[in-house]
């Protein structure tokens, strides 16, 4: 029962967030809606972590298997998409490389200008 | 015997069996091109073809497979709560990289298409290709591309994450958790994150916590942008 009661905390994140997501017009997806909404329950205590823990920890350690049958709709849309293939590759590998490269120089700078903050800090102590 | 090949239970077992495989062969190479969901696809993939079964029939277990990405993008508020705190800490580095990251990354794919000379559907069916299925699906369905070119683009862009990305960081200089996680949680969501998870405590749930971030930004980006523009 309690791994029930787990997935259903979160299926209940899922139709909530659906619900919110239907509220804003369909702005922001149910799915994001609903970690988020989650994410608020657990922090002002309404959903403890012991409530959701374990079905969440397997779904998590599982995630990449849910994404097989997306994967395999490739045998469906191939002649479609034959011709194009190789660029959609293409494209997948050199922006994957482009999007993580500027999230890292990113957070490298942020760093140092923080780092800079604080020692000026120091300095004028 | 057909009855057993249009089965779902049959494929749900296929499918999880040669996952199985997939994490087994990882785990005794301990190469990252070994990619279990990689590996899974080939194998499965290549049974339907040999046994001439239709995509058509697979997808009825295929469905119970997808049902879980929904509830696992919900539980993926369980890492970033544990590291509230390390999120707290580096607000402003994580909002920021993952903000940038989105940005570089729907550019990036909108200049690269046009280089190879793609569609405009399929092009734009590639714009959200770096988030999460269930998020890149609604975006794309919001922007008018074709769904399942979405769905595809984005597991490879994970597996094409989790295999390069670890070492591609480590040669650009990236050293601090932090930093190595946010990075391939957003440019590869959860594919990606199943590797970083491999890496540390820190980077398995940065990177996790990166593809609420990273998939709310692009939700977002792509929502005003195209407001905007239209």
């Amino acid at each position: 029962m309690k791994h029930m009661k787990q997935l259903g905390v979160l299926l209940a994140c899922c139709v909530g967030g659906s619900l919110l997501s239907l509220l804003l017009r369909g702005l922001l997806p149910g799915n994001v809606l609903g970690l988020t909404l989650l994410l608020a329950l657990l922090i002002f205590g309404a959903v403890r972590l012991h409530h959701v823990e374990s079905v969440a920890d397997f779904l998590l350690q599982n995630m990449a298997f849910f994404f097989l049958p997306a994967m395999l709709g490739v045998l469906e849309i191939w002649n479609d998409i034959k011709s194009e293939a190789l660029a959609i590759l293409a494209v997948c590998l050199l922006t994957t490389l482009c999007t993580a490269a500027a999230t890292a120089l990113t957070v490298h700078i942020v760093f140092r200008l923080q780092h800079r903050e604080t020692e000026e800090a120091f300095d004028h102590d | 015997m057909t009855d057993l090949l249009s089965s779902s239970q049959f494929w749900l077992l296929v499918s999880i069996g040669f996952y199985a495989l997939g994490v087994e062969i990882q785990k005794k190479t301990g190469s990252a091109v070994c990619n279990p969901l990689l590996i899974a696809s080939i194998l499965v993939g290549a049974l339907l073809i040999a046994t001439g079964t239709p995509y058509q029939t697979y997808e009825e277990s295929g469905k119970l497979i997808s049902f879980f990405l929904t509830p696992a993008t919900v539980a993926l508020a369980i890492p970033i709560y544990r590291k509230l705190d390390v999120l707290l800490k580096n607000l402003l580095p994580i909002l920021l990289g993952a903000f940038v990251g989105s940005m570089v990354s729907i550019g990036s794919v909108l200049l690269f298409s046009h280089l190879f000379g793609l569609s405009e559907s399929t092009t734009l069916s590639l714009v959200p290709k770096s988030v999460t299925t269930p998020i890149a699906v609604a975006v794309a369905e919001m922007l008018g591309g074709v769904t399942s070119i979405t769905a595809i683009a984005v597991v490879i862009t994970g597996i094409i994450g989790a295999i390069i990305l670890p070492t591609f960081l480590k040669c650009i200089g990236v050293r601090n958790p932090v930093q190595m996680g946010l990075s391939i949680g957003t440019a590869s969501h959860a594919v990606g994150t199943s590797r970083a998870i491999e890496l540390g405590e820190t980077e398995g749930a940065i990177s996790g916590l990166a593809i609420g971030v990273a998939g709310l930004l692009t939700a977002l980006i792509v929502s005003i942008g195209s407001a905007i523009l239209l």
